[in-house]
C-alpha cells in the first residue's frame, strides 16, 4: 500500500498533522494502536502555561522566546508559533469543536481539584476564568451525580471559594443512574454520559438542577455529558434555566473522547485513512530514508510513502520505553535524547522537575529524526515523543502535539 | 491528647505500635491489666510493615538456628488458627538449582524434621506442576508449611482486641523521654507529633517494644541495649507470579525468597548493617535493586519481565548478647531484659529480636515478665483465643450488594458484615484495584485508627494494587474529607503526601512500566489536577 504521507500515532498531534496534510489533497494514513492521551484530557489546549520558575504566562506567544534552545517551540521558529497557533485552533473548529480562548492571553481552567491553571483554548462547555482571581460568579451551585468519585466537589468546591464565589454543594441522581449504581465499576465518566443521552433523561437531569439553583448565578456539573458530540449539551442547556458549565473530572475525559472522535471523523470525511488498533512494528531504512513499514494487523502488507511521521507520544503512550539500561524508541530505534545513566533519569522528589519528562527523540530543527547519528530524511517526529521540554511544569504539552504537527506538516508540504 | 490518658495511671504501657507492641498490648489487656499503648507515627510503621510477609515454616532456620526453627513452626500453625483472616495456607519450596549442591537437601530436611516442621522432598517434575513459575532448571525441591501473613491486618487485629479489652492507644505520640524516680521507671513524656503539644502517661511499668528504635529509648532510660539495624530491601512485583513461597534450598543469602501475598508478589530481601542515625528514612539503592532482580530471576525467571511496584526497606532489630558488645554473635532470637535486674532500673522492661512470626510469643514473654512484676496470676490465652474477624464463626452473606463483599471477608474476617454496606453509596467503591468502598473506608477511619490517606493504605490495601493510587487516592481524599471533617487543604496536603510516598517506592525501579506508569500518575494528579499546588 502506497501513501503520500504515513502518521505512526493517531492522537491530538497525529490527527493534526494527519488533518493538515489531507485538507492540502495529500493521500495519509494514520497508524494508531489504541487510545490516545485525549482521554486525560482537561478540556482544555494548553499553549504555554508556566515560565521556567513556574510563574503563570500571561502572553504564551510573547513568553515562548524566553524558552530554552532545546524545546520544539524553538525549533518551530518563535516567530511562527503565533501563525501556527492559530491554524491548529482552526482546525480544532473545522472540525466542529467550540472553543473559547485568546492566543494572546491566556485564561484559566479551573481543575478536578479546585485549581486555577493558565490555559490557551478551552471547549465552551467549561467554566473558565479570566484571571487566576477566579471566575465571573460571586454565587454558585456545583451538583455532582450521586456515588461519582471521580469529581472531587469538595475539592472543586473550596478552589472556588477562595477566590471569593460562594459555592453550595448538592447531590443529585436520576432513577436510570441508580440502577448503574448497583454496580460500583460503572460509576465512571463515560458510563454515566451513556445514560445522560437521552431526551428523558436529560429532561430529569435538567428538572433536578431547575429544583436545586435556589439563587445560584450558575450551576456547575461534572463534565459527563456528550461524548459523541456537544448535542446533548445544547439540549441540557436549553432546559436548564440558569447558565450551566462544567469542569473537569478524573479520567476518562467525556469531551476527550469527543476531540478524539471530532478529529478522527473529520481527518476521514477529508478523505484520511484511520487504521485503528494496528501497530508499527517495524521498516526498512536504507540511505538515510525509510523504504516502507510493517505493521502487526496487515503482516503482509508493506506500507510505503513518501514522508513517514513518528507521532507516538512519550512514555504513558509507550512511544519511548526503557529498560534496566537504556531509554529507547521501540518503533524504529531511532537515537534519544536521555541520559545514559538510569539513576539521573529521575529525581527522588515526585514534585520536582523529573529528567525523564524532557526525554524524546533526536530531531534536528525541521523536526527531522536520526539513526545512529544519520539524519533520516523523510521521518519526522511531532508531539510528545519530542525531546526538549517538561509539559508538566510548563504547562505546553497539547501546543506542542498540535503546534509541531502543523509545522512539520507545512514542511512535507513545501518540499 | 485525650486528657483521660494523662490522668489516668495504668498498669503498663506499651511503647511501639508494630505487631510486637500491639500483640503485648492486647495480652496485657487480656490479662485484666489496664494498658496504655503508645506509638509516634502511625501502626506498622517500622519493620513490621516493611518485610515480606512471609509465614515462615522455620525451614529456613533449620540448618543454622534450631530454636528459631522451633519457635518459627509452632506459631505458624497458632497463627492459622488464631489469625486465619491475615493468613494464606499455600505451602512453600525449598528448590535445589544446578549451580547449588544437592547434598544439602539431606541435612536440610533433616534438619527440619528435627525442629518439628513438616519437610517433603519432590520431583522437580511435580514442583512445577504445583509452582509452574519456578525455575524449570531446578534439581532438586522440598516442600514446606511456609505461607504469606498480612502485618497490616494482623497488627490492627491486636489493636481492635486490645481495645476490646479496654487499652487505650495513642498514636503519633513520641517518646521524648522517660520520668524516672528513685531507680524506677514511672511513665514517659511525650510528644504529640501532629500538634507538637506535650504531655506525659504513667503506669507502674514500661514496656519498650520499639523494634530498632527500642534501643534509643533504651538509652533515655540511661541503659544500654546493643543493638545492630540491619536494612532489608524488597521488590514488590505487578501482579501474583507464583503461588507458593519459593526459597532456595542453601545456606540463607541474599533475595532468596519469593513471596506471593494478595494480588502482589515480594522479593527479598539484601541485609545489610546501617548507622542507627539512618533507620528513619530508608532508601532502596541501585546495588539492592541489582542483587534482588538477579537473585530473584533465579527463584521464578518471569521475574525478569514482570513490571516491578515498587522497592522498600525495613530495618530488623537484631540485638548483641550482653558479654558481647562488638555484636559478632548476634542474634535473631527473642530478648526481653528486666532492667530491674539487669541494670537496677526497676520497672522498665525491653522486648526485642525475634521476627514477625514470633510477635505473639514475644508478647506473651514480655506480658509474662509484667504479671510477674505485678504479681498479677493469669495465664496467656493468646495462643487459643481468635483475633477479632479470626473467630471460627461462618459469616453470613449479604443478599443484595455482593460487590467487595470477598475483599472484605478477606481483609476483616468476621468483621466484615459490620462494614456499611447498606446502599449503593456505600457500596460504591474508592478503589477498583483492590475492592475497597465507601463503606470500608468509614470503618478504617472509625474503628481502625485511620486518619490519612497513608494509613487508609494500610488497613485496606487502598492503592496498594496495580495503579498505585492513580485514580483512587483522590476519590479517597474526597470520602475522607467528609468522613474524617478533614478541611480540603489538610486532605489535599495528605494526598500531595500519599503521592510523594508511593513515589519513593516506585523511582529505584523508575524504567520499564513502572516508569511509564509514573508518567501517567502524574500526568493525571499534577497536570490535570495541580496537586504540586498543594506540596509542602
Amino acid at each position: 500500500m502506497k501513501f503520500d504521507n504515513i502518521i505512526i500515532g493517531g492522537g491530538l498531534s497525529g490527527l493534526t498533522c494527519g488533518i493538515t496534510l489531507a485538507k492540502a489533497g495529500k493521500k495519509v494514513a494514520v497508524i494508531t494502536a489504541g487510545q490516545s492521551t485525549l482521554h486525560f484530557c482537561s478540556g482544555s489546549f494548553d499553549l504555554l502555561g508556566y515560565d521556567a520558575e513556574g510563574k503563570a504566562i500571561e502572553n504564551p506567544v510573547e513568553a515562548v522566546a524566553q524558552l530554552k534552545e532545546s524545546h520544539p517551540y524553538k525549533k518551530a521558529g518563535v516567530e511562527n508559533i503565533a501563525s501556527l497557533a492559530q491554524d491548529a485552533a482552526a482546525i480544532l473548529t473545522e472540525c466542529g469543536l467550540k472553543l473559547k480562548g485568546d492566543i494572546k492571553r491566556n485564561h484559566y481552567r479551573i481543575t478536578p481539584m479546585g485549581v486555577l491553571k493558565p490555559t490557551w483554548l478551552t471547549l465552551e462547555e467549561y467554566l473558565t476564568a479570566d484571571s487566576a482571581a477566579g471566575v465571573a460568579y460571586k454565587k454558585l451551585v456545583v451538583a455532582n451525580i450521586t456515588g461519582f468519585h471521580d469529581f472531587p466537589v469538595e475539592f472543586i468546591a473550596e478552589g472556588l471559594r477562595k477566590t471569593s464565589t460562594e459555592v453550595e454543594v448538592k447531590t443529585l441522581s436520576i432513577p436510570a443512574l441508580k440502577e448503574r449504581r448497583c454496580s460500583p465499576s460503572e460509576m465512571r465518566s463515560a458510563n454515566i454520559s451513556k445514560v445522560l443521552s437521552t431526551e428523558d433523561t436529560l429532561q430529569e437531569i435538567a428538572d433536578k438542577l431547575n429544583s436545586i439553583a435556589n439563587d445560584a448565578e450558575a450551576i456547575i456539573l461534572p463534565a459527563i455529558i456528550g461524548i459523541n458530540n456537544d448535542e446533548n449539551i445544547a439540549i441540557l442547556k436549553a432546559k436548564v434555566n440558569k447558565p450551566l458549565f462544567v469542569i473537569a473530572t478524573l479520567p476518562p475525559s467525556v469531551p476527550g473522547v469527543r476531540v478524539q472522535k471530532a478529529l478522527r471523523s473529520y481527518f476521514e470525511k477529508i478523505g484520511g485513512v484511520f487504521m485503528m488498533g494496528n501497530k508499527v512494528c517495524g521498516g526498512e531504512i536504507e540511505d538515510g530514508k525509510v523504504k516502507h513499514i510493517e505493521t502487526t494487523l496487515l503482516p503482509d502488507e508493506q506500507l510505503s510513502a513518501d514522508n513517514y511521521i513518528l507521532a507516538t507520544g512519550s512514555f504513558q503512550s509507550e512511544g519511548l520505553m526503557s529498560n534496566y539500561v537504556k531509554v529507547y524508541e521501540p518503533v524504529l530505534d531511532l537515537d534519544v535524547d536521555a541520559s545514559d545513566k538510569r539513576t539521573e533519569w529521575v529525581d527522588t522528589m515526585v514534585y520536582n522537575a523529573q529528567p525523564y519528562m524532557e526525554y524524546g527523540v533526536k530531531t534536528n530543527n525541521v523536526f527531522q529524526t536520526q539513526k545512529n547519528g544519520s539524519t533520516i530524511e523523510n521521518l519526522y517526529a511531532i508531539g510528545s515523543v519530542l525531546s526538549g521540554h517538561n509539559a508538566i511544569k510548563q504547562a505546553d504539552g497539547t501546543g506542542v502535539s498540535m503546534v509541531t504537527a502543523i509545522a512539520v506538516a507545512k514542511n512535507i508540504l513545501n518540499k | 491528647m485525650n486528657a483521660d490518658i494523662s490522668k489516668k495511671h495504668y498498669d503498663v504501657i506499651v511503647i511501639g505500635g508494630g505487631a510486637t507492641g500491639a500483640g503485648t498490648a492486647r495480652d496485657c489487656a487480656m490479662r485484666g491489666l489496664s494498658t496504655l499503648l503508645i506509638e509516634r507515627y502511625d501502626f506498622t510503621t517500622g519493620a513490621t510493615g516493611r518485610n515480606h510477609g512471609l509465614l515462615h515454616s522455620g525451614a529456613r532456620y533449620a540448618v543454622t538456628d534450631k530454636e528459631s526453627a522451633t519457635e518459627c513452626i509452632e506459631e505458624n500453625m497458632i497463627l492459622r488458627k488464631v489469625a486465619r483472616h491475615c493468613v494464606e495456607e499455600h505451602d512453600g519450596l525449598f528448590i535445589t538449582l544446578p549451580e547449588d549442591d544437592l547434598g544439602y537437601q539431606a541435612k536440610f530436611v533433616e534438619s527440619c524434621l528435627a525442629a518439628g516442621i513438616r519437610a517433603d522432598i519432590i520431583d522437580p517434575e511435580e514442583a512445577k506442576r504445583l509452582e509452574p513459575s519456578v525455575n524449570p532448571t531446578l534439581i532438586g525441591a522440598v516442600r514446606v508449611p511456609d505461607g504469606s501473613i498480612d502485618p497490616f491486618r494482623l497488627t490492627i487485629s491486636n489493636v481492635l482486641d486490645a481495645e476490646r479489652h479496654g487499652a487505650d492507644m495513642l498514636t503519633y505520640h513520641e517518646v521524648t523521654g522517660l520520668i524516672i524516680e528513685n531507680g524506677r521507671v514511672l511513665g514517659v513524656n511525650l510528644r504529640n507529633n501532629l500538634t507538637g503539644e506535650q504531655s506525659e502517661a504513667r503506669a507502674d511499668i514500661t514496656v519498650n517494644a520499639a523494634g530498632i528504635w527500642g534501643t534509643l529509648i533504651a538509652k533515655m532510660a540511661g541503659v544500654t541495649v546493643n543493638m545492630f539495624p540491619a536494612k532489608g530491601s524488597l521488590l514488590v512485583f505487578s501482579h501474583r507470579v507464583n503461588n507458593m513461597v519459593i526459597n532456595r534450598c542453601r545456606k540463607p543469602a541474599n533475595a532468596d525468597i519469593l513471596v506471593p501475598g494478595d494480588v502482589i508478589t515480594v522479593i527479598g530481601t539484601t541485609s545489610d548493617r546501617v548507622p542507627i542515625e539512618t533507620v528513619d528514612d530508608m532508601r532502596v539503592t541501585p546495588e539492592e535493586v541489582e542483587v534482588l532482580l538477579t537473585e530473584g530471576a533465579q527463584l521464578a525467571p518471569a521475574l525478569a519481565t514482570t513490571r516491578i511496584l515498587r522497592a522498600y526497606a525495613g530495618v530488623r532489630p537484631l540485638v548483641a548478647s550482653d558479654n558481647d558488645p562488638s555484636g559478632r554473635s548476634i542474634s535473631r532470637g527473642i530478648v526481653c531484659l528486666d532492667h530491674e535486674t539487669r541494670d537496677g532500673l526497676a520497672g522498665f522492661v525491653t522486648i526485642t529480636g525475634g521476627k514477625l512470626m514470633t510477635y505473639r510469643l514475644m508478647a506473651e514473654i514480655a506480658t509474662n515478665m509484667v504479671c510477674k512484676k505485678l504479681n498479677v496470676d493469669k495465664k496467656c490465652e493468646t495462643a487459643t483465643t481468635p483475633l477479632p474477624g479470626a473467630e471460627t464463626t461462618p459469616v453470613e452473606k449479604p443478599k443484595s450488594h455482593m460487590y467487595a463483599f470477598n475483599a472484605k471477608v478477606g481483609r476483616h474476617g468476621t468483621y466484615a458484615p459490620s462494614i456499611d454496606s447498606h446502599d449503593e453509596i456505600a457500596n460504591s467503591l474508592v478503589c477498583e484495584c483492590e475492592e475497597v468502598t465507601v463503606g470500608e473506608v468509614k470503618y478504617a477511619v472509625e474503628k481502625q485508627h485511620a486518619g490519612t490517606l497513608t494509613q487508609l493504605r494500610r488497613r485496606t490495601r487502598m492503592g496498594m494494587g496495580t495503579c498505585q493510587g492513580e485514580l483512587c487516592a483522590l476519590r479517597a481524599a474526597g470520602v475522607m474529607c467528609n468522613v474524617c471533617k478533614k478541611s480540603v487543604d489538610d486532605s489535599a496536603a495528605d494526598l500531595a503526601d500519599f503521592i510523594n510516598e508511593r513515589w519513593k517506592g516506585m523511582y529505584p525501579v523508575g524504567w520499564g512500566s513502572t516508569l511509564n506508569e509514573a508518567q501517567l500518575i502524574s500526568n493525571i494528579y499534577q497536570g490535570l489536577c495541580g496537586l504540586d499546588n498543594f506540596a509542602k
